[in-house]
């Protein structure tokens, strides 16, 4: 299937050939998505903008890797989940895990009291769900993937992704009765 | 299952607008990406596909068809026809495993199928195959036990030679089950290797076939599994 020269693939095909306006045009394309779906995922922003640039640098490298015609949005999103992760893993085995300034990073304080409107609410309800139903919504409903793609990217099928999602959904809907009732 | 009732009810909601990086984050991600930026282009994965189908071939060839003159004709034609059949099977799994780019393949669950299901088929085939079976406890006291060594050390080293290769032809290419396709690489390896030995050796022993020619097989496919994560993932 021929690529689009305005699509996001199209652009990657000119970025591996060597074209760097082509490479802007996809970050400006790529990043909002990619950064939502890392800042959901650290729920951190500065971890979220590190892994925003480990993941391009990634790219950059595996850039001779990608084979044309596969669809770059899944890809780009699987390879920050793996960084994510990889980073993770990484800091768990750390007995301390320090920020860049050498003190002990302070825990992101839990909201307290009564959310002030719907979007307040919702955005806790998806931060106090469960982390795989929470990564179903956000590929499939914020990041616009496809079942299947996101599927692809979670490393599992397309039935078990409409279930995080359904579920999800159910959670979400719970959160927010509870949430108008006051 | 439906989700159309929850659909409806939540697609009014006020989500989350896609947030922005910083300016100055992203000025020095395009700086780094660009600078002294050269054409880069890897090969496809039909051509990566068929050096993998080579490399394969090509170790059975070398290895096992070039060393085996001394067996006799008919034992030997009967184990290139086995050759044969099993490089039907690595042509699948690799068309079926890496042709088709990650994101378009088969899913994940297939070709974990795939991964579990050949190395059982190998091992079904080495027992039609067997002209003779002694017991276990006879195998290991008759020094049989250290002709099945030789032979899996020398059937590790030729699939590691096919999946290795395969391996480093796809590195970087599958961030999304690397694990798998580094399982189907070293499964891919692991036949050859199995092949290669099983041209050249004259034992048709169960026990000598299973953990001197089909143990490879798995143990391959299991450490490409664990390599494969670190390999195909960009």
């Amino acid at each position: 299937m021929p690529v689009k020269p305005d699509s996001i693939e199209g652009l990657m095909d000119r970025y591996v050939d060597g074209d760097a306006a082509a490479f802007d045009a996809l970050y400006q394309q790529l990043s909002p998505r990619l950064f939502g779906y890392l800042l959901r995922l650290t729920r951190h922003r500065e971890r979220a903008e590190d892994l925003l640039q480990i993941t391009f640098s990634k790219v950059h490298r595996a850039r001779a890797s990608y084979l044309r015609g596969a669809p770059l949005l899944p890809w780009v999103l699987a390879i920050a989940r793996r960084s994510f992760y990889d980073e993770r893993r990484a800091a768990k085995s750390r007995t301390e895990d320090l920020s860049r300034d050498g003190t002990m990073p302070e825990p992101k304080p839990e909201p307290s009291g009564v959310p002030n409107d719907v979007s307040e609410a919702l955005e806790r309800a998806l931060d106090s769900m469960p982390e795989n139903y929470r990564e179903a919504i956000q590929l499939t409903k914020l990041t616009g993937l496809s079942v299947n793609e996101a599927a692809e990217v979670l490393g599992t099928s397309p039935t078990a992704v409409k279930l995080r999602v359904h579920r999800g959904y159910n959670f979400l809907r719970k959160e927010l009765e509870r949430f108008q009732r006051g | 299952m439906s989700d159309v009732s929850n659909d409806e009810v939540l697609q009014d909601l006020p989500w989350p607008e896609p947030e922005t990086p910083r300016a100055d984050l992203g000025a020095s991600i395009v700086k780094q990406c660009t600078e002294g930026l050269q054409p880069k282009r890897g090969m496809t994965a039909l051509t990566r596909t068929a050096l993998s189908f080579a490399l394969a071939l090509g170790v059975v060839l070398v290895f096992g068809v070039l060393s085996s003159a001394q067996r006799p004709e008919g034992a030997l034609r009967a184990a290139l026809f086995g050759a044969a059949g099993w490089a039907v099977v690595q042509a699948l799994v690799l068309a079926a495993g890496f042709l088709r780019p990650p994101g378009r393949r088969g899913g994940a669950n297939l070709r974990f199928v795939l991964a579990v299901a050949v190395p059982v088929a190998f091992l079904a085939y080495l027992a039609f195959a067997a002209s003779e079976q002694l017991p276990l406890g006879e195998f290991f006291s008759a020094s049989h036990g250290g002709g099945a060594l030789g032979c899996g050390l020398h059937a590790l080293l030729f699939g590691a030679i096919s999946g290795g290769g395969t391996l480093f032809l796809w590195r970087g290419t599958d961030p999304f089950s690397p694990g798998i396709s580094g399982a189907l690489a070293g499964l891919v390896g692991g036949l050859a290797g199995a092949v290669t030995i099983g041209v050249t050796c004259p034992s048709g022993e169960t026990w000598h076939l299973w953990l001197g020619h089909g143990a490879a097989v798995a143990a391959l496919a299991l450490a490409g599994a664990l390599l494969g994560r670190r390999v195909l993932s960009p």
